[in-house]
């Protein structure tokens, strides 16, 4: 007993317990209490650096596990407090506050139906363009361009991702909204049809790119068995590469959704804001809301109960997308075991 | 799926067709009757479209069955897009009057009927084409299908550039990017926003950089199999598709009350590392496990330690891949608003003050104030309603591109330079 | 299994189970070796002896275990994913599966070279100084700064680059690797640029660098053209005048030419060891004489 004691006392081991031990304070005292104990970090930081100095290899990998955590800890600590701020929107009529249809800020009557109903007529307009388009493109990358016009258009549909979403809110704005009202007298200068349109332009370098990926994935002597056999490249493509590639390419079409659902500042500044249902209800050329558009642009002056309902549809937003992005990966992993099997 | 070459079967497609767009166009009369739901215009746009659309359907049908040209539908189908893309270029805004449904088109609804027309047309004889053929001889269809694909995004992407680039770049001249704006001698300036942008940038990949080539270290040298690799796998990925919106809320409700409760440069630089982290984590990565594991083998052999092997081999290998990578990130998070909106911005502020040519020459302060930051420009405009400040939106709008376009360019060449020379 | 026999030839010296009475000539003593990967066995219950400052060359069929024993002795087979290890090796007289054992210790002490050159994308000055320098951080900071001053680790350690300078350090390997001549001058150009042959004997001068006693190669030649795999094997003659070298070759012709005792691996078991030339002409089980006239294999 003695024995394992002694060699627990040893410096290094001391060293290391005194930083966890700091760091978790400082970590809890700064999450829980609002306060950065300064005397704390001072500890943690001499601590580390004496640990680098006398045992370098042991304290790099301690480092390097605690980096690790880095991503977890933000995507707890984002859930928690996202949670604790905004389910009690949830509480007292959940219903209502979901399928409801009134928004009125003055009125403090709070529902997300018209919201909902907004990103989902948005997203799926978005995903009609993204998706057809978006993993053709994926096949024409992955099996048709030749190489130099593949190692141009893998950044170009890169770049197409890149651009800010605030420019294409304005462009899309500045041109796109303002054809549509002269074309079709539209009195106003927002509605759903334009965002679908620019958020499926979006969307797609998404899609292309996690496809591309799948289609890419699939071993080449599959394929070529099937040339092979005389059938033609599309054949191949068709009953070979792209059923191989399907688990990749479904996980593709959800990120591409779950990037459209949470896309803020392009539908933002094309949308019209309307908390209200249209009328009547398929008419997208009437001006709406979407769930990010409407915390986007009311949370800079709510206070009281409003902020809570937009935290509410924070929290509902974060936990859709959330279970789309676990979705995805599920279904890559499944389709895989099936396919590797079969 | 379909049997070649059934004249029957053709027939039968060619009915359906017809039947559906017969549908739609009755569809159209019955909500002509209703004017007051949808705007007037769709209406009478919808009805051009569809009897445009049948009078071609009908048309195509018959020129094809009589004269069947070789490669039919297909050269059809490119006929008609060729068709499509003259009628957008040449008459944006007169038209040929195509029809009167209530006798009120006006020319610009006409044109956009005809190349609703065209281009649907187009597709739809694409499709038969793919159709008609036997299944070992659709190349040309998809071949059809797949370029349109690619081109259209392209299409898109270099008409954004290009519109920008031509509406901006009169506004930008060096004062534009060098001052701030000078509201009583009416000059416009945007180098507050500008310095802030690069100051959110470097302390988001002062943040995200140690964080995320630490995390993709340790997951490819140390953690072999084990959950700490799923672990962080699915939140990396989960992080990586938050929407920026809920970032921003994040900030607002967790890192703002922390620091000092208003909205500060430094809150601002920790939630683009939150959104800069995933990224950095998934390339390092990558260019880790690219490293050969030859190298590992070797320098363990000779007795290194595993961090030694790290430091002094592994890593120094995949630094222009690692720095690819960020650089790819930051193009992506200088354009980001949602996440700054509420918690590091504010109009109007000054670029921030670091250094001073007196001493202590670098202010920690500056973190602790609100910045100005381009995108948040471009937003602000929009809100105040554009108007008179619709030169300086494209000029910041381009600022903004030319940034984005700066760093994938730096980063794709990086990559290639160093793929070039490492010799493995 | 030993019979009486075998005992009394084994006390003559000459003993082709492989292990010998005196121990004060064994580099390397493996006794009742299994290795395991997973489930699956690669090794069984293997015993035998290295010489000092000899070539022992270990032959056998693809997958008979080789490559595993070989790794087994400087623990490179820690790396594979659920490789377990039962018995004991002993190298100078330590066990090196012990609990305390320093694994970057043992592998200064026992080099390996392998069978594709993997020279690091550095100079070649870079690449030879590596063992050294490593071996420079390892004892400052694996033990600890304060206990590398308070000298509380074992046998007074010194580096292997003890009073001399890296330079010379560095242009000694690349002598003993008879590589010197032709590299002078271009000692800080990239080892990528070299030919093949130049880049295994580049990795032999590195391994040479950490001052080793054993050193273990693994198919050295089997990457490389006639021309230089002569060269190298010329090399190994020479350099088993100072170190003990353990070589695995698949290319049984090799065996006879450099090694001086030789080890037949058959899945995972040990059949038959001895003298080079002894057990060439008269092989004492069925097995070896089979592998060795190429009618199994």
């Amino acid at each position: 007993m003695s024995e394992r004691l002694k060699d627990a006392l040893n410096l290094r081991f001391l060293l290391g317990a005194t930083v966890v031990a700091s760091f978790t304070l400082l970590f809890v005292f700064f999450v829980l209490f609002q306060s950065f104990n300064f005397y704390l970090f001072l500890i943690v930081l001499f601590g580390t650096v004496t640990g680098w100095v006398l045992y370098e290899d042991s304290t790099a990998k301690a480092l390097l596990f605690a980096a690790s955590t880095s991503a977890g800890t933000i995507l707890v600590l984002i859930a928690v407090f996202l949670f604790i701020r905004g389910f009690p929107a949830f509480q007292g009529e959940p219903l209502f506050f979901i399928t409801g249809s009134t928004w009125h800020v003055y009125r403090d009557i709070y529902s997300l139906g018209p919201m909902i109903w907004g990103s989902m007529v948005v997203t799926f307009g978005a995903t009609l363009i993204a998706a057809p388009m978006g993993i053709s493109a994926a096949i024409f990358i992955g099996k048709f361009a030749p190489g130099w016009l593949r190692s141009f258009l893998k950044p170009a549909i890169e770049l197409l991702a890149g651009i800010p979403s605030v420019v294409y809110g304005f462009i899309g704005f500045v041109l796109l909204n303002r054809a549509i009202m002269n074309y079709f007298d539209i009195a106003n200068m927002g509605q759903y049809f334009a965002p679908a349109i620019i958020l499926g332009f979006m969307a797609l370098p998404t899609i292309t790119s996690v496809a591309e990926d799948a289609i890419d994935a699939v071993p080449e002597h599959l394929e070529k068995g099937a040339l092979a056999l005389g059938v033609t490249k599309w054949q191949a493509i068709k009953e070979v590469t792209l059923p191989s590639a399907s688990s990749g390419i479904m996980a593709s079409l959800i990120l591409g959704i779950g990037r459209a659902l949470g896309e803020t500042m392009a539908v933002t500044m094309m949308i019209g804001h309307k908390t209200a249902f249209p009328n009547p209800l398929y008419d997208i050329f009437e001006p709406g809301e979407t769930l990010t558009s409407l915390i986007a642009s009311q949370i800079g002056e709510a206070s009281g109960e409003a902020t809570e309902a937009l935290m509410g549809a924070g929290l509902l937003l974060f936990f859709v997308v959330l279970v789309l992005s676990v979705a995805s990966r599920v279904i890559q992993s499944r389709l895989q075991r099936r396919f590797k099997r079969g | 799926m379909f049997p070649p070459n059934d004249k029957l079967l053709r027939r039968g497609m060619m009915g359906l067709w017809l039947l559906v767009s017969a549908g739609f166009l009755a569809l159209s009369g019955l909500l002509a009757t209703n004017p007051g739901a949808i705007s007037a215009g769709i209406i009478r746009m919808l009805g051009g479209v569809l009897v445009g659309l049948i009078g071609l359907t009908v048309l195509t049908y018959f020129l094809i069955e009589s004269y069947q040209p070789p490669g039919g539908h297909f050269l059809f189908a490119v006929f008609l897009l060729a068709l499509a893309g003259v009628v957008f270029l040449l008459f944006p805004d007169q038209g040929v009057v195509l029809s009167n449904l209530d006798g009120n088109i006006t020319p610009k609804l006409a044109n956009l009927s005809l190349f609703l027309i065209a281009t649907f047309a187009s597709l739809w004889n694409g499709l038969l084409y793919y159709w008609e053929n036997p299944a070992h001889n659709r190349e040309l269809s998809v071949q059809y299908f797949t370029w349109l694909s690619v081109l259209i995004p392209l299409g898109v992407l270099f008409f954004f550039i290009t519109y920008t680039v031509i509406e901006g770049q009169s506004v930008i001249d060096w004062y534009f990017i060098s001052s701030a704006s000078d509201i009583l001698r009416g000059k416009v300036g945007i180098f507050p926003a500008i310095a802030g942008t690069f100051s959110l940038i470097v302390g988001a990949t002062v943040f995200a950089v140690p964080l995320g080539v630490g995390a993709a270290v340790f997951l490819t040298e140390y953690a072999k199999r084990g959950w700490i690799k799923q672990f962080v796998g699915v939140t990396a990925d989960c992080l990586w598709s938050t929407p920026s919106i809920v970032f921003g809320l994040f900030g607002y409700v967790f890192l703002v009350p922390r620091i000092t409760g208003h909205s500060t440069l430094l809150a601002g630089q920790i939630v683009l590392a939150a959104m800069l982290l995933p990224l950095t984590i998934a390339t390092s990565t990558e260019a880790l496990t690219s490293v050969p594991d030859e190298f590992r083998h070797g320098s363990l052999a000779l007795g290194a330690s595993r961090w030694w092997t790290i430091r002094k081999v592994v890593l120094p290998s995949s630094v222009p891949s690692i720095v690819t990578g960020i650089l790819l990130g930051i193009g992506r998070i200088a354009g980001e608003t949602a996440p700054i909106m509420l918690i590091a911005v504010a109009s109007g502020t000054s670029a921030p003050k670091f250094f001073s040519a007196s001493a202590p020459f670098f202010h920690v302060d500056a973190l602790f104030r609100e910045v100005d930051a381009l995108p948040y420009r471009l937003y602000a405009i929009y809100k105040a309603g554009v108007g008179g400040s619709i030169k300086e939106a494209w000029g910041t709008a381009l600022v903004l591109i030319v940034l984005v376009l700066m760093f994938y360019a730096l980063g794709i060449t990086v990559r290639s330079y160093y793929r070039r020379k490492r010799g493995w | 299994m030993v019979s009486v026999e075998a005992k009394r030839k084994a006390e003559a010296g000459d003993d082709r189970t492989g292990r010998l009475a005196s121990s004060a000539e064994t580099a390397v003593e493996i006794r009742d070796l299994d290795v395991y990967y997973g489930e699956e066995q690669a090794i069984d219950d293997v015993s035998l002896d290295i010489l000092r400052k000899k070539v022992t060359a270990l032959i056998g069929p693809s997958g008979c275990g080789k490559s595993t024993l070989l790794r087994s002795i400087n623990r490179m087979n820690d790396l594979i994913d659920g490789a377990s290890v039962e018995g004991s090796i002993e190298v100078d007289g330590t066990d090196i599966y012990a609990k305390d054992t320093q694994v970057s210790k043992l592998r200064q002490k026992v080099g390996q070279v392998f069978q594709k050159p993997n020279p690091f994308p550095k100079s070649l000055y870079d690449n030879i100084a590596f063992g050294p320098r490593a071996y420079k951080h390892h004892l400052r900071k694996e033990e600890g700064v304060l206990n590398a001053f308070s000298g509380m680790f074992s046998s007074g350690e010194k580096s292997p680059i003890d009073g001399r300078g890296m330079d010379d350090v560095v242009r000694d390997s690349l002598e003993q690797a008879a590589l010197l001549e032709e590299v002078e001058g271009k000692l800080h150009e990239s080892a990528m640029d070299l030919s093949g042959g130049q880049q295994q004997r580049l990795c032999i001068a590195r391994a040479l660098a950490t001052k080793p006693e054993i050193i273990l190669m693994d198919e050295p030649t089997s990457s490389l053209d006639p021309i230089s795999a002569g060269k190298i094997e010329d090399l190994i003659e020479e350099l088993s005048r100072d170190y003990t070298v353990l070589i695995v070759t698949h290319n049984m012709q090799q065996a006879a030419r450099i090694s001086d005792k030789t080890a037949l691996l058959w899945l995972g078991e040990l059949i038959e060891m001895g003298d080079t030339k002894e057990l060439f002409e008269n092989p004492e089980k069925e097995i070896t004489e089979k592998y060795i006239t190429g009618r199994v294999g």
